[in-house]
């Protein structure tokens, strides 16, 4: 596959191409955080990171590739790896300071954002997490899960956001009254 | 309704960071001014992070799933050297066939029995060799004087007279023009018709020794034919190469496990499978099995 057939094959969502890159680049990029003191888990971590920052990239419309596709993949790890060895020096310095900024509240609420994303149908999710994660167009997410177009997808998603919401909205209030 | 709608769409903005400066500015405003639409936005930012984390789980999860190549082939090579270690085992060997030592002999024999016959001189080797055994066949009593049988199957040389003249060890003999059999399987008979240990000393001592243990498994013999460039048979033990293998040496790799033998063939930088009980003569086609190739390789080199 030609670096800019990767592109393209990432635009249309297809994810197959994730498996191909992975597979063809991990030796090399295990290898470049094995060498840096990462074990082989931090360096398998690090590199998945790296991938689906690449594929949130290119699927941006304004991405252009100004260099080979594996010297991307490998700068992205690069910096990734070497954020991760400074917030594990500072880490070691602080000795876990501030790790509970997170109110009760907020960790409860997520919680029960948590479940209700696992009780979405599949195509609710896939929708959504396509939409805000991976950040495909309309047209795409249509052509992956079988919409009419693009502003079917569009009504779905708007559909699925709602039902989540008030879901989520719900449950946080109903486990309010039960503690 | 479509206020509503419109709110969702600035904070969905807000918090995916796509505001300009000035509409950051007034959003911010609006914020600090009401706290139903600041307690929205967090709410909106936790649900997104976790629908994100979601998609991300999901993404690290097929990752893991897929399968990895083994850099250089490591993992199999040992997997090959442990098989090896265990049933202790590897047969390697060299076939140098129509070269060097296999050929000392009927040089030896050619220029005793070519001198009887001049008219050969001037043809290749394969052919007076050929023509040397045929000329056995007819004068044999008359000129070497000895009770043989000619029996093909008999392996060991007769030394025959004072010179060193034996059965053909390479044994060549021709069933016709376009069929020539030759059998390199020459260690044994050699080391038994006289031939000094020196002749066989040389520099390929190693792969001769090994081919010795070799010969008891597997027996050779190259034919040369019209039909059959590059092909082989192989069954009961013996491999029938059909084409030219003259050009550089093949090696045979063995490799043995307590329940079953497979057969390769290094020849002219190509490694080929060879299937046993392959009763039908098939074209010989290189393995292309980046991994097997590299295991192959270790083998061979060691």
């Amino acid at each position: 596959m030609k670096d800019q057939e990767i592109i393209e094959s990432i635009r249309r969502g297809e994810e197959e191409t994730i498996d191909k890159l992975y597979a063809k680049y991990y030796n090399m990029m295990v290898k470049l955080v094995t060498k840096n003191s990462g074990t082989e888990d931090e360096a398998k971590d690090i590199y998945q990171d790296a991938l689906i920052v690449f594929w949130q990239k290119a699927m941006k419309p304004e991405f252009v590739l100004t260099s080979k596709v594996s010297t991307y993949i490998y700068s992205i790890c690069n910096n990734l790896w070497l954020k991760e060895l400074d917030r594990k020096s500072r880490l070691s310095h602080e000795q876990q300071e501030g790790v509970s900024t997170m109110s009760w509240d907020s960790e409860e609420r997520k919680k029960a954002i948590n479940e209700c994303i696992a009780e979405l149908g599949e195509t609710c999710r896939k929708v959504l997490t396509y939409y805000y994660f991976d950040g495909m167009s309309m047209a795409v997410i249509a052509e992956k899960l079988g919409f009419a177009n693009a502003e079917t997808a569009k009504t779905k998603k708007y559909k699925c956001k709602k039902a989540l919401d008030e879901k989520v909205k719900k449950k946080y209030k109903a486990s309010d009254f039960l503690d | 309704m479509d206020n509503l709608s419109q709110r969702e769409i600035l904070i969905e903005k807000y918090i995916s960071g796509e505001m300009t400066s000035e509409e950051l500015r007034s959003f911010e405003n609006e914020m600090d001014n009401n706290s139903e639409l600041k307690e929205e936005v967090s709410f909106q930012k936790d649900v997104i992070s976790s629908l994100k984390l979601e998609r991300k789980a999901a993404l690290k999860a097929r990752m893991d799933n897929v399968k990895i190549p083994s850099p250089y082939a490591s993992y199999y090579t040992a997997g090959i050297a442990s098989v090896a270690l265990i049933s202790g085992i590897v047969f390697f060997s060299t076939f140098w066939p129509m070269e060097e030592k296999n050929i000392i002999s009927p040089k030896e024999e050619l220029t005793e029995i070519t001198e009887t016959i001049p008219e050969n001189s001037g043809e290749t080797i394969n052919e007076i060799i050929a023509e040397s055994e045929s000329s056995n066949d007819v004068e044999n009593e008359a000129i070497l004087n000895t009770e043989k049988d000619e029996n093909e199957e008999s392996v060991s040389g007769r030394i025959i007279k004072k010179e060193v003249i034996s059965e053909n060890p390479a044994r060549l003999k021709t069933e016709n023009k376009t069929l020539n059999i030759i059998t390199p399987k020459a260690p044994e008979p050699l080391s038994d018709t006289g031939i000094s240990k020196s002749d066989l000393d040389n520099d390929k001592d190693d792969f001769i020794n090994s081919d010795k243990r070799e010969t008891n498994k597997v027996e050779v013999e190259i034919k040369t034919s019209n039909d059959y460039k590059f092909h082989y048979q192989y069954y009961n033990n013996k491999l029938f190469l059909y084409g030219d293998f003259s050009k550089s040496p093949y090696e045979l790799i063995e490799l043995n496990r307590d329940d079953s033998k497979n057969l390769y063939m290094y020849f002219s930088g190509k490694y080929f499978a060879l299937e046993s009980n392959q009763m039908d003569i098939v074209k010989l086609s290189p393995i292309r099995d980046k991994i097997i190739i590299k295991g192959l390789d270790n083998l061979r080199l060691r």
